[in-house]
């Protein structure tokens, strides 16, 4: 409670949302998020997140996991993309299952970046969906 | 005559006596031989009648003066010599015929009162039909010695129940391994070896029963040779029973079908060791004919099908392939039987015993040929592979987990690396920023291990996928080259190029490209330089690398394109990798359509090609 607390203060002004279940991988991301200048909001569950985007003001980007311990982040896309409110919004989906690319893509999802990845790519496609 | 007179014996009762008996008589009288008497027997016998009574001999019966009855009559008639004729051929005219007839007669002088011979007495018996009847049957036993002794098979006769061999042909003398010398013995002291056989006394017996006895292939020990040999006989024991239905002699026919039966024996040995051989085997072994009909199943696979001997095989296996693959297993076959080429195939087969199960069997068979060249029959087997099958699913599943979670770590380990390396960069301090930038080359080289085991992992499930786009060739050539010189000390030397844009999965051939070059580095560690080339054909590229290493020996240069492949010799251990990079290239390069191949000389070098089509067909 007292994260997802966090999550509606931080999503106020965020640019950039990371979903993973592993918290060193979310941890590392926004370290390097936060060095570039770039505001983060950091989840850990698809449900979490898809709570927070309902009630709150929008990301420039959403950039999360494919495997989500429980969760396929394939279906979490395909939720954004049918929901009215949330069907424009950039979603780039990462996995260490470089082979699943496509389905990604086909999930709606606007890139697929394969882990491990170089930050200066990761952060060159993440730009180009901030708006400021 | 004075004789017969005194002992008072009448002339008339003489010429009764004479007249009547009842054998044939005649008196000859005179230097000329005249018939004096006659009695009507000789007269038949002559095939005369009484008007050669008063006549000359030899102008009654002409035809015999020449055949030595002129001689005869002077020995007796000359001479007084009694003279017996015994079973004597004579010809005679008789009743229109000339034919010869047998008598047994007695010619005897008869004297006169001066005790001068005054002519001859003849007594005769015809013994025609006995000397006839008499000739038959020494023919008829001549003929049938002469067909025992002719015959191929070995024939014998004992007789009495003593068993004295009365006859035995030369093939019965060669199947003893005995002279003519046992002619006339007792069988058992002919043949002492037969003690303790049953022979001796089933013939014995026959003299009791009366019956034939016959045997086939029956084992007889004879010593032969001077060694006491085991053969195999068909013969036959017959009775030969005289007029009273008794037996006196038993008729003995053997064949040697020694060689014959060593020879089925031998076959029969031979194919129950095969036999035994394959039902022993826990593979499931199996012959078809041309046609792919059944004609042989070994035990364990009647046992794992649940079905009799007398069930149509074919049909069986049919029942348990999985239907699905059915058709295509069908089509294999049939293009294994019109070529002759071996069929190989992994499939899976219901498992009987466990309804609804399915087990991952290994199908082979090859084709054998007849002298024509043409196919015979099929060998087969099937090997139950399943538990294989599912150790190489869990150690593919175990792999992509594995890799997959690798990854992991290493992702945020790369971040952390990265954002030590920017911040050390932003703070003035290169030095430590170089550092930071090393390792996240190793972390990349770790990533790279780490997707290769993937990529076989994939490879091996048939679940490498390829994702084709247009792109720049020669841009990609450029990237890669420039990515590779980052690390390497050689120089990578570059032809010109201009090939332009190609459909094909970027980022694999990137990674063919980039293997082949960081090979080339790693086996050439006391050379400087590495040629890359391009060449453009109307429909292909070709992208070469060449090196100044150690080589590959011709033997070797087709195996480095197989998985675990490893540099082999003396330095194997200094080359560090996981002998999969080849592996995975030419998986790739066969899949997108094209060849990957070696020229190579050992100690100098090696040229490391593939060849794509620019536009995938």
């Amino acid at each position: 409670m007292l994260r997802n607390t966090e999550s509606k203060n931080l999503v106020m002004s965020t640019q950039v949302l990371v979903l993973d279940d592993n918290p060193a991988i979310v941890d590392s991301i926004e370290m390097m998020m936060e060095f570039e200048g770039l505001s983060v909001s950091k989840f850990y569950k698809g449900s979490d997140m898809l709570n927070v985007l309902n009630t709150q003001s929008r990301p420039d980007v959403i950039l999360m996991d494919m495997w989500l311990s429980g969760e396929d982040g394939r279906d979490i896309c395909r939720q954004i993309r049918t929901d009215e409110n949330l069907h424009d919004l950039p979603v780039i989906i990462m996995s260490a299952s470089r082979g699943l690319g496509q389905t990604a893509l086909d999930a709606g999802a606007n890139d697929f970046i394969a882990k491990p990845f170089d930050m200066d790519d990761m952060i060159k496609r993440i730009r180009t969906y901030i708006k400021s | 005559m004075e004789n017969l007179s005194d002992n008072s014996i009448s002339h008339d009762s003489l010429l009764t006596l004479f007249s009547k008996a009842p054998v044939a008589m005649a008196l000859v009288t005179g230097d000329e031989l005249i018939i004096s008497n006659a009695n009507p027997q000789i007269l038949e016998l002559w095939g005369r009648d009484a008007s050669v009574i008063g006549k000359p001999l030899f102008d009654a019966l002409p035809e015999i003066e020449s055949q030595g009855f002129r001689e005869i009559f002077a020995l007796v008639y000359q001479k007084g010599e009694i003279f017996n004729g015994n079973k004597w051929s004579v010809f005679l005219h008789k009743y229109g015929n000339y034919e010869e007839h047998f008598f047994n007669f007695i010619y005897a002088p008869v004297y006169n009162d001066d005790k001068k011979i005054s002519g001859v007495s003849i007594v005769a018996t015809e013994v025609t039909d006995q000397v006839i009847s008499e000739q038959k049957l020494k023919e008829s036993e001549y003929r049938f010695e002469d067909l025992i002794k002719q015959s191929d098979y070995s024939i014998a006769i004992y007789r009495s129940k003593d068993l004295y061999i009365e006859l035995a042909n030369e093939p019965m003398l060669k199947t003893w391994g005995k002279d003519s010398s046992v002619i006339g013995q007792k069988l058992e002291d002919a043949l002492p070896e037969l003690e303790g056989q049953p022979f001796i006394k089933i013939l014995k017996n026959i003299f009791e029963t009366g019956e034939s006895y016959m045997a086939t292939e029956d084992e007889v020990f004879l010593v032969v040779d001077g060694e006491l040999q085991k053969f195999y006989y068909n013969f036959s024991y017959k009775p030969l029973k005289n007029s009273l239905g008794e037996v006196y002699a038993i008729h003995n026919v053997a064949m040697n079908v020694t060689d014959q039966v060593k020879a089925r024996k031998s076959i029969q040995e031979s194919e129950k060791k095969y036999r035994d051989l394959a039902d022993s085997m826990p593979q499931f072994v199996w012959t078809c004919d041309k046609d792919g009909r059944i004609t042989y199943m070994n035990e364990n696979w009647y046992k794992y099908m649940n079905i009799s001997k007398d069930e149509n095989a074919n049909e069986a296996i049919r029942k348990i392939i999985k239907p699905s693959v059915y058709p295509h297993i069908v089509e294999i076959w049939e293009q294994s039987a019109k070529t002759g080429k071996p069929f190989e195939v992994e499939y899976e087969f219901a498992d009987p015993q466990h309804p609804g199960v399915y087990r991952w069997f290994l199908g082979r068979a090859v084709a054998n040929f007849d002298e024509n060249g043409d196919i015979s029959q099929w060998t087969g087997t099937f090997t139950d592979i399943d538990d294989f099958k599912q150790l190489q699913t869990q150690k593919d599943n175990f792999l992509g987990i594995a890799s997959h979670e690798l990854k992991t770590p290493l992702t945020s380990l790369k971040l952390y690396t990265q954002f030590i390396e920017a911040s050390l960069t932003r703070q003035g301090d290169a030095k430590n920023g170089e550092v930071a930038r090393r390792m996240n080359n190793q972390i990349d080289k770790l990533s790279e291990l780490i997707n290769d085991l993937l990529d076989v992992t994939k490879i091996q499930n048939g679940k490498i996928q390829l994702n084709e786009s247009e792109f720049n060739f020669d841009h990609l050539v450029d990237e890669v080259i420039t990515e590779q010189q980052m690390t390497a000390r050689h120089k990578i030397i570059s032809s010109q190029h201009q090939i332009g844009n190609i459909t094909a999965d970027r980022h694999r051939i990137s990674q063919v490209m980039s293997n082949l070059i960081s090979n080339a580095i790693k086996y050439s560690p006391d050379a400087d330089e590495i040629l890359v080339s391009v060449r453009s054909e109307p429909d292909t590229i070709t992208f070469s690398v060449k090196d100044f290493g150690i080589g590959i020996p011709a033997d070797k240069q087709q195996k480095v394109f197989e998985q675990y492949y490893r540099v082999s010799g003396t330095k194997e251990h200094t080359f560090p990798g996981l002998g999969l990079g080849l592996y995975i290239s030419s998986e790739i390069i066969k899949r997108t359509g094209g060849k990957i191949y070696v020229h190579s000389t050992e100690g100098k070098g090696s040229d490391f090609c593939f060849e794509i089509p620019k536009v995938k067909i």
